[in-house]
């Protein structure tokens, strides 16, 4: 794991490169953190990442960006604990699957009594490249508080061919329209880091993933 | 007591009415019951094995660890079977006065005025009473009973009954494939469209009764057919059991829509397995209302077998006190092209909780497939709980599958808005619960979206504070 703070401490980003068991985030009073699940590598992950808000009014993002390939097994349950009140969390997780890559992911928000006025969002978005790669998504709810709002969201699906089709008839190959709509499914949760070095790096590296597999 | 008396006033009290049996299984679940049972209706040998394997099954099979808490329930302390007279009436002067005041009550006869459709009643654990349109046997329908149906059409029912959902589906299943008694037979002969819905009305009334009713629906190509059962109980000190289980064939072209509004009284468990078979360009739809029961666990399901095949399930929960509704649907794609739509509604006030729980599942061989889940959960005060469980296993990529829910509690706004024009607190919430579950109602039968309203109204009376 590395860890990655910002000069004006404005913004703590922790970003999670492997899982493991019970990976666990205390977020506190005020605090403001941005967590990033960054998944690319050839190997399985399975674990959890869970964050525990045991602070009022705090903000905090979950982005996950992940590709599988080959054989891969992804296994990732996350969970945005509120345990008080007038905290923000807003999950974005994307994954990309070729091959015969199969990602499980089990997302959780608790909202305890006590946690009155919070927000919770969580979005589960896959884009399956082949016939034979799947995704169980399963995001789930518990909510104790009422003066809450919590949404969740969770989608799974190819690249439109209608829009493979319009790119392809403006010139572009399979594989640069294939590209460039990958570009932007993961663009919109680049553009939710404020380092924008780092933001750049990460695309970077997805960038070249996905050559190499298209 | 006057028809007009509005049944929902009554239901919130309870009120229930001396039992006047002619047959009364013994406490608990034997062999020697289950024999009994089938002796007592005189069927045939392949059901009464059925019954006895299904028996085995159950007692082989261990509760659902997920879902509600189902540790209240005594399997040793209900009645599994319990026949109220000697015959069935022909015709509603026919009927025993006491049950007639019963339905009075509800304000039945007026429904059946209303709708000109066939009412079959049950009271206690089978049909007693019945009024089938000429119209619909002149048409080939078939609406019995289901005791009637495995007398009249054996072969029917046994190419059928147990096919979709087995005894060994779960143990509820197992339970009521033992003991079941009552529910309703339909047939629908190819073609036919059966333009004015079908009714039956589900009661329970004996302290510690199990009611457990079995429910086929055969539509055959190009038919259409339109079930209605409503369900209201009286209150009793001692938990009961509901465990119905619910077979629907939709054939190639077919439609089916089955409604169902449940109220049972805050003391039984409602533990339901209903499931559609859906062929080629066949439509399936459920619309499950759930208000009553102390536990609800139930998922209408279709599973879309045919290509081009659709279903949809439209679902409203609503706990209050004490109450734990844990609904929802499943929708399984078999076949390519094939579309499903789940709608969940619901409500949690005064310390209930809702739960929807869910499946999408879709095989390889569903190329071109759609789903879309919607679940919205209003929570009304700060004792109360809503969950969200869905489930999506997508094991192809040439498919579009969408979930989406959200949890939230009435605006500020909106009842500043609607007290500012005079209303009551109250009377604004019930406003902002009923345009809440709007979409739902608006599907139902007429009367049942305005006892449905009015419920809505009265319980959300008691719940502000």
């Amino acid at each position: 794991m590395i860890l990655y703070t910002m000069a004006e401490k404005t913004d703590n980003i922790i970003l999670i490169d492997k899982l493991s068991k019970n990976q666990k985030f205390d977020v506190h009073d005020r605090e403001n953190k941005i967590f990033i699940i960054f998944l690319t590598g050839k190997k399985d992950h399975q674990g959890q990442v869970s964050i525990i808000i045991k602070g009022k009014s705090a903000k905090v993002q979950i982005l996950g960006l992940i590709i599988g390939s080959k054989n891969q097994k992804l296994n990732l349950f996350t969970l945005q604990d509120h345990q008080q009140k007038e905290s923000i969390s807003d999950l974005l997780i994307k994954s990309v699957l070729f091959d015969n890559a199969k990602f499980y992911y089990e997302g959780l928000i608790k909202i305890a009594p006590l946690a009155q006025k919070s927000n919770a969002y969580q979005k589960n978005q896959n884009l399956l490249m082949s016939a034979n790669a799947w995704a169980d998504s399963r995001p789930k709810l518990e909510i104790l508080a009422n003066d809450v709002r919590c949404t969740h969201g969770a989608t799974v699906g190819k690249i439109d061919p209608e829009i493979l089709y319009y790119l392809k008839t403006r010139g572009l190959s399979d594989k640069s329209a294939s590209m460039l709509v990958i570009d932007g499914f993961f663009r919109v949760v680049l553009d939710r880091i404020p380092d924008k070095q780092l933001a750049e790096k990460l695309q970077q590296k997805l960038n070249q993933k996905i050559r190499m597999l298209l | 007591m006057t028809p007009a008396v509005s049944p929902v006033l009554n239901y919130k009290y309870g009120f229930s009415k001396p039992e006047n049996y002619f047959f009364k299984s013994k406490k608990g679940l034997s062999s020697r019951v289950v024999e009994e049972i089938s002796s007592h209706k005189s069927e045939p040998d392949w059901m009464r094995q059925f019954r006895l394997d299904s028996l085995k099954v159950f007692q082989a099979k261990t509760l659902p660890t997920w879902g509600g808490d189902l540790s209240g329930i005594n399997f040793d302390e209900i009645y599994y079977y319990i026949k109220p007279i000697r015959d069935k009436a022909g015709s509603w002067a026919e009927l025993p006065e006491e049950i007639k005041n019963t339905y009075d009550r509800l304000g039945i006869p007026e429904a059946e005025k209303k709708f000109l459709g066939g009412v079959s009643a049950q009271y206690e654990s089978e049909v007693v009473y019945k009024s089938i349109q000429n119209t619909l046997s002149k048409k080939g329908v078939v609406f019995l009973d289901m005791d009637s149906g495995l007398k009249e059409y054996p072969e029917l029912v046994k190419q059928y009954f147990g096919t979709l959902i087995p005894p060994a589906d779960n143990k509820f299943s197992a339970l009521n494939s033992a003991v079941w008694s009552g529910g309703s037979f339909v047939y629908v002969p190819k073609g036919v469209k059966v333009e004015l819905p079908l009714q039956a009305y589900f009661r329970i009334n004996a302290a510690n009764m199990g009611q457990f009713e079995r429910t086929l629906i055969i539509a055959e190509e190009g038919s259409f057919v339109h079930y209605v059962e409503g369900c209201t109980a009286p209150v009793y000190s001692t938990d009961s059991l509901h465990s119905a289980v619910v077979e629907i064939f939709v054939k190639k072209g077919a439609r089916v829509r089955y409604t169902t509004i449940q109220n049972w009284s805050q003391n039984v468990y409602n533990l339901v397995t209903k499931r559609m078979r859906v062929e080629e360009e066949g439509l399936g739809e459920w619309i499950d209302g759930n208000l009553g029961s102390k536990l609800t666990m139930k998922y209408p399901s279709v599973y879309l077998m045919g290509k081009g095949a659709r279903g949809e399930v439209l679902s409203i929960a609503y706990a209050g006190k004490n109450q734990h509704q844990d609904a929802g649907g499943k929708a399984i794609h078999f076949a390519p092209h094939t579309t499903s739509k789940i709608t969940s509604k619901s409500v949690s006030t005064n310390g209930g909780r809702t739960s929807y729980r869910g499946l999408i599942q879709m095989f390889p061989s569903a190329l071109g497939s759609k789903t879309k889940v919607v679940c919205d959960a209003l929570l009304i005060d700060e004792k109360s709980r809503s969950d969200t469980y869905p489930t999506m296993d997508i094991r192809l990529n040439d498919v579009v599958v969408e979930h989406e829910a959200t949890v939230s509690k009435i605006g500020d706004e909106q009842l500043f808005y609607l007290m500012s024009r005079g209303l009551t607190k109250a009377d604004s919430e019930a406003m902002i619960v009923n345009g809440f579950i709007e979409p739902i109602v608006k599907e139902l039968p007429l009367e049942y979206a305005v006892e449905l309203n009015r419920l809505i109204q009265l319980e959300m009376e008691g719940s502000v504070g």
